[in-house]
Formats: C-alpha cells, structure tokens, sequence
C-alpha cells in the first residue's frame, strides 16, 4: 500500500473538468483508490464520489493506493493535482 | 408586459417565442427488478454509445467549442459511474420502474452536491439531473425537441434548458434565450454566453408567454417584453436595428487607449467581481482593474475565504495584468450585500450601519487575512488597496495601523510583498468628499463611489424604488462634491478615478471631464462605449459646460444644459426610448 499527502492548490479545486479527468486517469489502474479529507473519503474512480467531497483550494488530501500498480498510480495521481492551474 | 430576471449573456434581440413544453410525468409503476435492470444496462449503454459519437462529431468540428466538449465528456463520465449505478440498482431493487429509479437517484446525488453550500458544485447537480433525465427519456420514448433544424428566428421561452439541448441546437437561428431558472454560472448560460446568445434567466412569470408571439429581449438589463403593440414592435426593431449598428461601430473600441476629441489621454480601467471578468476586460486592453469588489469572494460561501484562497485569485490577476494597476478593495459587505458566514444581524439601515470597513475594524482578526492575502500578492504586479466606507479620520488611521501590523507579520516570516503598496479611499460618503484636501494627505489615491455619494447625499435608498426619482448623480448637490473631491486630489498631486454607473452615463460622462478627472472604471461590457464616447468629448467645451452645471439649481437644470451641448452623434448614443417597451 502506497500514501502520500496532497495539498489542493488550484484555485477553483477539483470541480467539474479536473474531476473527470481524475476519474479517467484513476479508472486506468487497478489498484483501490481512496483520497480522504476531513474524515471524508472520496473514490477518484467516482465523478460523484469526487465532487460531493467537495475538494477545494487548500484542501489536504491523504491519498491510499492498494494494488498491483500502487506505486504508478500513486505516482500519476499526486502529479496530476499538483498540475492543475485554473 | 414586461418581465424582469437576470441578464446571463449580454445582447438584445426581437424574435419569435418558441415556448418549449415541458416533458411528461416519470410514472413509478413496480415492475420486477430483473427486467428493469436489464433494460437499464440497455439504456446506459446506448446512452454511452450516444455520448460518444456527439463527441467525435464535436472534436471534428474544427471551431470546437471546448465548453461544450467539456459538458459532454463530464456526462459520459457520470452516466458511467458506478456510485451513480449503485443508487439507480437501490431504487429497482425496491420495487421501482427503471426510469423511475434512474431520476430518483439523479435527485438524490445532485441534492447532496447542492447541500454542499458551493456555487460552483450546486450547478453541477445541474448536470446529474439532465444526465439522469436523458436517461430516463431515452427509457420512456420521449426525445426532447429537436433545435438542430429550426425553420425561422426563433427566442427561446423555457421553465431550463437543458445544455445537451443547446449545444445541438441551429444557433444561428436563435437569437435568445428565456429561462425562469437558472442563475449566471449555470451552463447555459455559460454556454449560451460563448455562443453570443443574448440570454435572460432567473425570469418568472414566462409561462405568460404564448408560442409564436414576438418577444423582445434586453439582455443588457436583463427584461422581456411580450403581448406587444404594433407600435413597441416597430419601436423594438428600430432599437435591434440601431444595437446592431452600434455595436458594429464599437468594434473598433475593443483595444485601444482612450482619448478625448482634443488628445487628452483618458484612463479607462474596469470594475470586476472575479476572474472571468477580468480576462474579459483584458481583452479590450482596460487600462487596470479599478475596483475589485472582493466580498463576492465571501458571498454565497459556508466558511470565510482562506488567506490561500485569497492569494491565489489576487496573484493571477496581479501577474496578468503585467505592470497595470490592480487595485483591491477591501470587502464591503453588509448593507445590500450580505454575508452568511459571518452571522450578520440584520439591521433596520443596513446603509447606515454596520458594513465594510466598520466590521473590519471591530473584527481585525478578518481583515488582517485579507490584508496579508493581498499584500502577498504584491509581490507579483502592481497591486493596490483600498478601504470602502471611511467615514472620519480616525477609521482611515486605524486601517492603515491594521495593514502595518499585517506587513510586520510578513517581514517575520519573511514572505516578500511590496513595501511602499499604494493605499487608496474610496470616497463614496459626503464628510469625505467635503474633507477630500485633508484625507488626500493620507492617501495615495482616491476612488469616487458614485452610488453610495449619491444615495447619501441625497438620502435616497438606491435599492427603494419609491424613491427612485430622487436618487440621481446629475443633481448638482452630489457634483459639487465630485468636483470638489477631484480638484482636491489634483492639488495633492494624486490620482482620482471614479468607479460606479455614474462613469458609465454618457450625460455625465462629459461633466465629468469637465471637473478634470482623467481616470473612469466601469463595468467590462462598457469599456468600448466610453472609449468613444469620450473621442466625442472636446476637454475644453467639457469644462465650460461643468462650470455652468455646478451653478445649477437642481438635476432637471443640469440634465438640460448637458443635453443642449452635446452634438448629434454623441446624442445617438443615449438610449432612453428602450423603457417604453412592455
């Protein structure tokens, strides 16, 4: 199992288009996804699940993968939410 | 008639109504769950394979729109979701009829997302409803109407439009929208704005409106008007017609600097209340943001703004604006604009009371987040601050020793900002305005809020219809003191610019530049307008004409001698026949 802590750093967080484009990349790996937040946990697997957790600017998640590509997946998932701009 | 509701994508348009009926009732017969089931894996995946194909069609187009791709995308995304899909099996396994189920769970995810308290997710519940509508359509036989082939002109009159519906629809041959939902960052209006479609939401009373009628909409003010005379339709297409022209006129507006008929260079910055307005403005080369009315970032909010909130949205304006002024005004909230997160009381004289920068000094602990969010955003661009509402000496006094004291903090911590910031006022309440020599000692520049000048020199409510009449930036109360606050700050040596609907009037525009002032702010929308209106303006004339309107006796006498001076061209531009309509 692979965890690491993200910091949401865009300023509009993850709405709409960066939510499904998440769920794209997630939906790639095999490996179990939770991102938690606020004793919230959120599936990036889910467009629904990600949006009701509302993932604002400032946010700290704790991302856990579990799986045969937990560490790519991990890897692929914080460099995306660390890439986002708007 | 005349009906009243939100100007969503700006324009003006006469056209007839195609009245859009509502679909039929989901019926919630029980049906066995195995069946249902199975008929609903049949319908996501031709849903699916629908989605799809709309698309490649879309991606091919070669003017993409990218909202629309977006939309698209993010619903094929919902319609396979598997949250979504486990809510739809809980419902059927209960007993309920597929589409039944489909628009039960639609509701339930899209109520969640709308108990979030977040503007921008409330609209996305938008989106799972209309995903799960779509779905459910596509189970009963029913097909929304099909806009792709429309035969005449059309405006359409809707309860909401759904986006999908839009985005196929023959848009050349709609020339606008009226919804009674729907708020400014829904998506059709989003969308509807891309498309340049002028668009009216937010309106009740539309289901007045008969199909085939001719309705004229001004999404400028954001009114319909409908059951017409032969007269107001001919007083309608005269006004399109004559919009039209204009705003081919204005075209060549959209990008340069503003001067007046005899070269006097002008100023011409703009009023924005997030980012999307300021790309707008950037786009017509505005000279700098003039007033960044920041409680729209506090607005409609279940917590308060954090300081990283804050920066970020100050620094990208900040470097995008490359060097152009970018002033900051702190929040002023209360009044017409209130706040939740902050539990305001209501007050019997919200204008009167306790707002702006009256809470930030009884509350530092606020204000101090939002000072040190804009001072670090100094750091990126020519970034300003100003304080709204500074009614005496002392408050002014007591800000700036409130922004020191958020400086010395930085300094600590060593994060980098800019140490010689320029500190405005806005000037907006008369003791200021009649002081302006002794508050232009302290400042480094000053704002005129025409609104608040007004309605307090008058005391007129602003927002109190019955005393509409009375509220008026012409009367020459309220220009003895304007031109007061401007000759003041020219003997000081600092700048004054005047933010508010009165820059945005062209009668008083060229009083204005009469009185010397050199710097205006005005909405994006009416950058291009004012750069010509004031290329019709002679400086010299201008000021012969302030003279004798401050010798006036009231705003009747003002409004005539203006409107004697100003040459037939300029007169085209004042558009006062619009309100006859309806």
């Amino acid at each position: 199992m692979v965890n690491c802590v993200i910091t949401v750093k865009n300023p509009t967080g993850i709405h709409a288009r960066p939510a499904t484009e998440l769920v794209k990349l997630a939906t790639k790996f095999k490996s179990t996804i939770t991102m938690s937040h606020d004793g919230k946990e959120a599936d990036p697997k889910s467009i629904i699940s990600l949006l009701s957790s509302a993932l604002k600017a400032g946010t700290v998640i704790t991302l856990r993968v579990d799986g045969e590509d937990e560490e790519l997946a991990a890897k692929r998932i914080c460099e995306y939410i660390n890439n986002l701009e708007d | 008639m005349k009906l009243v509701g939100i100007a969503a994508s700006f324009g003006k348009a006469a056209a007839e109504a195609m009245v859009l009926s509502a679909p039929p009732e989901i019926d919630a017969d029980r049906k066995d769950p195995r069946g249902e089931k199975e008929r609903l894996m049949t319908a996501v995946q031709d849903g699916i394979k629908n989605l799809s194909l709309e698309l490649d069609e879309s991606k091919k187009k070669i003017e993409g729109n990218s909202a629309k791709l977006e939309m698209l995308e993010m619903h094929r995304t919902i319609l396979n979701d598997y949250v979504f899909r486990k809510g739809i099996d809980g419902y059927i396994e209960q007993g309920y009829c597929a589409s039944s189920s489909v628009m039960r769970a639609a509701e339930d995810q899209a109520a969640t997302l709308e108990n979030l308290g977040d503007s921008f997710l409330s609209e996305r519940a938008q989106d799972i409803r209309e995903v799960g509508r779509r779905l459910a359509y596509s189970m009963e036989g029913f097909s929304e109407p099909d806009l792709s082939h429309l035969e005449k002109n059309v405006i359409l009159v809707a309860e909401s439009l759904s986006p999908a519906l839009l985005s196929v629809a023959d848009c050349g041959r709609i020339k606008g929208i009226l919804t009674r939902r729907g708020s400014r960052t829904s998506h059709v209006a989003i969308l509807a704005s891309g498309l340049g479609i002028p668009t009216v939401v937010g309106c009740a009373g539309i289901e007045k409106i008969r199909d085939g009628e001719l309705v004229f909409l001004d999404a400028e003010k954001g009114t319909a008007s409908f059951s017409l005379s032969e007269q107001e339709k001919e007083r309608a297409k005269e006004i399109i017609a004559l919009y039209e022209q204009q705003k081919a006129d204005l075209k060549k507006y959209q990008a340069c600097e503003a001067f007046t008929a005899d070269r006097k260079r002008i100023r011409v910055l703009c009023n924005i209340m997030d980012t999307s307005m300021a790309e707008k403005s950037l786009k017509y080369s505005a000279d700098g943001i003039g007033l960044f009315r920041t409680e729209f970032l506090y607005m409609d909010k279940p917590r308060l703004p954090s300081e990283a909130e804050q920066v970020a949205v100050y620094r990208s304006l900040a470097v995008n604006w490359k060097g152009k002024p970018v002033t900051i005004r702190t929040i002023d909230i209360g009044g017409d604009k209130p706040v939740e997160s902050l539990h305001l009381e209501a007050e019997k004289n919200a204008f009167l009371g306790y707002r702006a920068i009256r809470i930030c000094l009884d509350r530092p602990e606020i204000f101090l987040i939002q000072l040190r969010a804009i001072l670090r955003a100094s750091a990126f661009g020519n970034v300003q601050i100003m304080f709204p509402m500074i009614s005496n000496i002392s408050e002014l006094q007591q800000a700036k020793s409130i922004l020191e004291e958020a400086k010395k903090q930085l300094r600590a911590e060593n994060q980098p900002f800019n140490e010689k910031i320029p500190i405005g006022m806005m000037v907006e309440i008369p003791s200021t305005a009649i002081l302006s020599d002794k508050f232009a000692a302290l400042v480094d520049f000053f704002s005129i809020g025409s609104n608040d000048l007004t309605q307090y020199v008058l005391a007129a409510d602003r927002t109190n219809q019955k005393v509409a009449s009375i509220y008026n930036h012409l009367d020459p109360g309220v220009l003895r003191l304007i031109e007061l606050t401007i000759r003041n700050s020219r003997e000081a040596g600092i700048p004054c610019s005047l933010c508010g609907e009165m820059a945005g009037d062209p009668l008083a525009l060229s009083l204005l530049i009469g009185f010397g002032l050199e710097k205006f702010s005005v909405n994006p929308g009416r950058i291009p307008l004012i750069r010509n209106l004031l290329s019709l303006i002679d400086f010299k004339r201008a000021q012969t004409v302030a003279d004798q309107a401050l010798k006036q006796s009231s705003s009747k006498g003002v409004a005539d001698l203006v409107n004697g001076t100003l040459s037939k061209e300029y007169r085209n531009w004042l558009q006062d026949g619009d309100d006859l309509i309806g």
